[in-house]
């Protein structure tokens, strides 16, 4: 197939859309016919099969969310949505239609020229081969896995099978459902006995349209002692044609192991993106999530970790960033199931213009969770706002031997601060950037060197859009 | 005006009584409590005693005020729904009309032995003054469930106490719609000894358009629940025009298998700039089955404002306890102490000058 | 008749030991001062014999006139004559300095006596005239919103309400300014006696210009290294701490 054959659109905003019944994908909606296309496309077992067609019928039967969900999700029309799309085969655009401000976010944070088309969706896949084949090495060296879900579930059956679907149930709601019947994608890592990975692994090794695609599903397991940070996503807006990215991460660490996952999403606005990410920490076990949403229309993620052991240690460290037409709503939970765990969130959301900024915790306290600790800060950072900015945390406990505490604030850029600045001779723009890195600087500083510098970037860059 | 958000889905619950997907009756096990007192007020004859010592002068006929339809509540219209039945059968209650500054504190008592729906309208005028203490007293399995109206006008300062005194078997369901209009209102509640008790305190803040006084509001409470008691309590703040504040300070001491909720709200219109609002829940956890729900939340449209809300909870502080047992004081009444100094706080800041 | 410690080793709970083998007499009526340089144990002491539940003993023994005291619960040693002032007072919100005070004299009295109310105000407004404490505080809770200079004259109140046997002050001298420091010190020499002991712990010499000791102690890595009198203060004023390598080296 090439470019030429795939007759498209392309709108004002430089987004295209496809026509109908498009030769080269599973068409728009999802039934069993829609499962058998995918799973023969792939090579799957029986098993893995009928896994997808149960899920199906779970999705088809289960409500929308209500209660942990924006209105906004109602908009949601699951027949519109196209549920696969053959390997390497995604259409592409040319250059000269990419929109204006994309090509200077690029410029403006540096990325290589190579990156650049294949994010624009001018290239449909980026080579990454060589720098992927020398980690890839490494990896097999300390008897790391680090695969795509088919190649785990069907190459590594007896590692990531027991844990599969354990962390996030089909069940748990319509989207692990969906994502259980649709999934494709993804990593599925395993991380032997006491090995501690020095580099962070990245998604952004193995890229190609599948791995990235709307229905990722991640497994990351940590066994006993061991460590790794893994890093997905990247600050440059990344353009996709699919409106529904629902995604479900897992993580398993065991007795005393350490995973730090690290999401930085810039997807382009006509996207939904939403993720279910729980981890499950065992006895003196680790899980950090460090979380950055900058794109999406409608981004709806609540990092989770389940403290299963004694002494396990949660924490999510959240920035989010919501502009015209988009609306973060993010959060935090902690389920404390075991004595002695603690956790910590600490949220920052800005909000700018018509953007919308929400945050959604839980953190709960079981009846045998005696001697635990939790900390909750969330705070959001208004900017011109005619955003509105919501705030529902909900924390339960049980029992006079644990202690919670949250504190939520809201505000916007201090106008003393931004007089006091110019007068020093900073440019209204370089002085609002200024007050809002410090807003988020904290955070900042827990992301990956190669993250930070981008992320205050890419913030210089919305103030400055901002300010107008 | 765009009413909060936690409002918006009870559209389709106005006839229904509230259950558990009713986001503002979920953790107060409404399917217990709400049916008992749905059952209290369809079979039970309303009886039992009112009385106030106001100056006769501010006591108008109760038939005279302004109806209790269209009470605002936190989702619960089936049941003031019942509510409104019983008192058009027969109306009872307290209506105050204040115009001046009264310095006496006025007392206004209900009390049953079987089930009471009094409504008290209560408005001052123009910089009028008072303070009013408001005594509900349970005898037996008695079922008080009160609407409240407030109306302050400009310059006016009201200072209310509830307090709901129960038996150890009654319930009592306590709504207040407050509407604070470049005025100056403080509330503090207490609940004691109820098997089930529900508050809604919803405060309605804005300024005049031609006043130069900004209006402030404050709530409190202080509650010490053991047994198998439930507190369930939600409070709204609704900042509806600039330059108002509001704070709210709940505080609870849960004992034994009690259970509190704590669901409070800060609303800030669009354009309700320089509003400043806090809210504040702590609770102090005394057994291993005593449980809290706290659902601090904040719904912000403007963006000038100063916002914030914290809730802590956990047990005694053991630094505390050790000071004080240190003095000699014996660990039981050390942790009295300390308990009733917990929730003394809310009464100082009541107390406060300003 | 003394406070007599033998052989006291105690740690942190779950954690780390911080006395080892400690040994130390105060006779009735005799002002000790305990001093040494940070880490080596001086607060630890004083919670670990006030009953700090922070704290565990390992070994050996603390007897009050004779009366085991870690056979005994916090408030129990309170009332058998031991007091605290903390280096780092606690507030209590909501109690007022009043009702904390009226329930400790309280504790102190047989079963089923009561508190004489009057009398006690009358002690209670007495005792913070001459510390010079605003009359005004008995209202406000218990430290909320002091100063340290005024949490550390609080406790002097309180010492001089409730007349212990043995008083052990926790560097009490830190934060507080020469005015403050001569009102404390004032304080506690009125409260000097034959029937009472105190153990002042502390770093520097300053407080002990104005409460003079009659026997000093060195305390280093957990256990007394050095007894003596006055002479001792002047020579870590001059040395510092260094001197303890050579105690230990040669002790060793």
């Amino acid at each position: 197939m090439t470019r030429d054959e795939a007759t498209f659109t392309i709108d004002s905003r430089g987004e295209f859309s496809f026509p109908e019944n498009h030769k080269y994908d599973a068409g728009y909606g999802l039934t069993e016919s829609t499962i058998d296309y995918i799973s023969d496309a792939k090579g799957e077992p029986d098993w893995l099969r009928q896994f997808r067609k149960d899920a199906l019928r779970k999705f088809n039967e289960m409500p929308m969310p209500e209660h942990w969900a924006p209105e906004s999700l109602k908009n949601l029309d699951f027949d519109k949505i196209r549920y696969y799309l053959a390997h390497g085969n995604a259409p592409t655009r040319n250059w000269e239609d990419v929109p204006d401000e994309v090509k200077r976010t690029f410029e403006r944070l540096g990325v290589p020229e190579q990156e650049r088309a294949f994010l624009a969706g001018v290239d449909a896949q980026y080579d990454s081969e060589t720098a992927y084949s020398n980690m890839q090495e490494e990896l097999t060296k300390q008897g790391v896995i680090f695969v795509n879900a088919n190649e785990g579930l069907m190459q590594h059956e007896e590692i990531f099978r027991p844990w599969f679907g354990k962390v996030i149930p089909v069940g748990d709601n319509k989207f692990s459902a969906l994502n259980h019947a649709a999934f494709s994608g993804g990593s599925f890592i395993y991380i032997p006995k006491g090995v501690k990975l020095k580099q962070p692994l990245q998604a952004y090794f193995r890229i190609n349209s599948e791995s990235m695609g709307q229905f990722e599903r991640t497994l990351i397991i940590a066994d006993e002692g061991s460590e790794l940070m893994y890093m997905e996503g990247c600050t440059a807006p990344k353009f996709d044609t699919a409106t529904l990215h629902s995604g479900v991460v897992e993580l398993v660490a065991l007795k005393g192991a350490k995973i730090q996952y690290v999401t930085v999403q810039n997807w382009a606005t006509n996207v939904y993106n939403l993720v279910i990410q729980r981890g499950l920490a065992m006895e003196d076990a680790e899980i950090r999530w460090i979380d950055c949403n900058i794109g999406a229309a409608l981004t709806m993620k609540y990092p989770a970790v389940v403290l299963q052991g004694r002494g396990a240690r949660g924490e999510v460290l959240s920035i989010s960033i919501a502009h015209e037409g988009q609306h973060q709503d993010t959060g935090a939970r902690m389920i404390h199931a075991a004595p002695d765990t603690s956790s910590n969130i600490i949220a920052k959301s800005i909000s700018i213009g018509q953007g919308r900024g929400s945050y959604r915790g839980e953190v709960i306290i079981g009846k045998n969770a005696t001697g635990c600790k939790n900390n909750t800060e969330c705070d959001a950072l208004l900017i011109n706002a005619e955003s509105r900015t919501d705030t529902y945390p909900a924390i339960n406990i049980k029992g006079n031997s644990s202690s919670v505490q949250h504190e939520a604030s809201v505000s916007q850029v201090d106008e003393e601060m931004l007089f006091y600045m110019q007068q020093r001779g900073l440019t209204r723009a370089q002085a609002m950037s200024l007050a809002v890195n410090g807003f988020v600087n904290e955070l900042i500083n827990e992301f990956p060197m190669e993250y930070s510098v981008e992320l205050r970037r890419l913030i210089d860059l919305e103030m400055e859009d901002s300010i107008g | 005006m765009a009413s909060p958000l936690r409002y918006l889905d009870l559209q389709q619950s106005r006839s229904e009584l509230p259950n558990r997907l009713n986001e503002l009756w979920r953790n107060g096990r409404p399917h217990i409590y709400a049916t008992s007192v749905a059952e209290a007020l369809s079979s039970r004859a309303s009886q039992g005693s009112i009385s106030s010592d106001a100056p006769s002068h501010c006591i108008k006929a109760i038939s005279d005020a302004p109806s209790p339809r269209g009470i605002m509540s936190a989702g619960s219209h089936a049941l003031v729904e019942l509510h409104h039945a019983q008192f058009e059968a027969a109306p009872c209650g307290i209506h105050l009309n204040i115009a001046e500054q009264i310095e006496q504190a006025i007392n206004i008592r209900y009390q049953s032995d079987s089930l009471l729906c009094p409504y008290s309208y209560i408005e001052l005028q123009e910089g009028a003054r008072a303070h009013i203490i408001e005594e509900h007293v349970s005898l037996g399995d008695a079922l008080i469930f009160s609407l409240r109206r407030i109306k302050l006008a400009q310059g006016a300062s009201l200072r209310l106490e509830l307090r709901e005194i129960g038996s150890g078997k009654s319930h009592a369901f306590n709504i207040s719609e407050i509407s604070v209009t470049s005025a100056n209102f403080r509330q503090i509640s207490s609940h004691s000894n109820h098997a089930w008790a529900r508050e809604e305190s919803i405060c309605n803040i804005s300024n005049a358009p031609e006043s130069e006084i900004e209006s402030s509001a404050m709530l409190l409470s202080a509650n010490r629940l053991e047994g198998k008691q439930i507190l369930d309590q939600r409070s709204d703040q609704n900042q509806l025009s600039p330059n108002t504040s509001s704070r709210v300070f709940y505080k609870n001491v849960i004992d034994d298998k009690a259970r509190a909720i704590f669901d409070g709200n800060i609303y800030v219109a669009k354009d309700a700039h320089y509003s400043d609002a806090q809210q504040t829940n702590r609770n102090m956890m005394l057994s291993e089955t005593a449980s809290i729900y706290s659902l601090p939340g904040l719904e912000i449209l403007a963006d000038k404002v100063q916002c914030s809300h914290g809730s802590a909870s956990g047990p005694m502080d053991a630094e505390e306890l050790f000071y004080l047992c240190s003095r000699g004081i014996s660990r039981y009444d050390a942790q009295k102490l300390v308990a009733e100094g917990f929730l003394q706080e809310s009464y100082d800041r009541f107390s406060r000058e300003s | 008749m003394s406070l007599l410690i033998k052989n006291l080793s105690a740690r942190v709970k779950d954690g780390a030991t911080i006395l080892n083998n400690l040994s130390l007499e105060i006779p009735k009526g005799e002002v000790h001062a305990l001093m040494g340089p940070n880490g080596s144990g001086k607060s630890t002491l004083s919670k670990v014999l006030c009953g700090h539940p922070d704290y565990e003993v390992i070994s050996g023994s603390a007897h009050l006139d004779g009366q085991d005291i870690f056979a005994m619960a916090v408030d129990e040693r309170s009332r058998a004559g031991l007091f605290l002032a903390f280096q780092y007072p606690i507030e209590i919100p909501g109690v007022s300095m009043a009702n904390f005070m009226r329930a400790a004299m309280q504790s102190r009295l047989p079963e089923g006596e009561e508190l004489d109310v009057i009398g006690f105000y009358k002690q209670l407004r007495g005792c913070m005239k001459e510390l010079k404490i605003d009359p005004k505080f008995t209202a406000r809770a218990v430290n909320e919103g002091f100063s340290g200079g005024e949490k550390k004259r609080n406790d002097i109140l309180q010492m001089k309400m409730i007349e212990p046997s043995y008083a052990i002050l926790d560097e009490t001298d830190s934060g507080l300014d020469v005015d403050a420091l001569r009102i404390v010190s004032e304080g506690v020499n009125a409260m000097r006696a034959p029937f009472r002991s105190f153990l002042v712990i502390t770093h520097y010499k300053r407080l002990l210009d104005y409460i003079r000791p009659d026997v000093v102690h060195i305390l280093s890595k957990g256990s007394i290294v050095r007894t003596g009198g006055y002479e001792l203060v002047n020579h870590i004023e001059e040395h510092g701490f260094d001197f303890l390598e050579d105690i230990d080296s040669s002790e060793a």
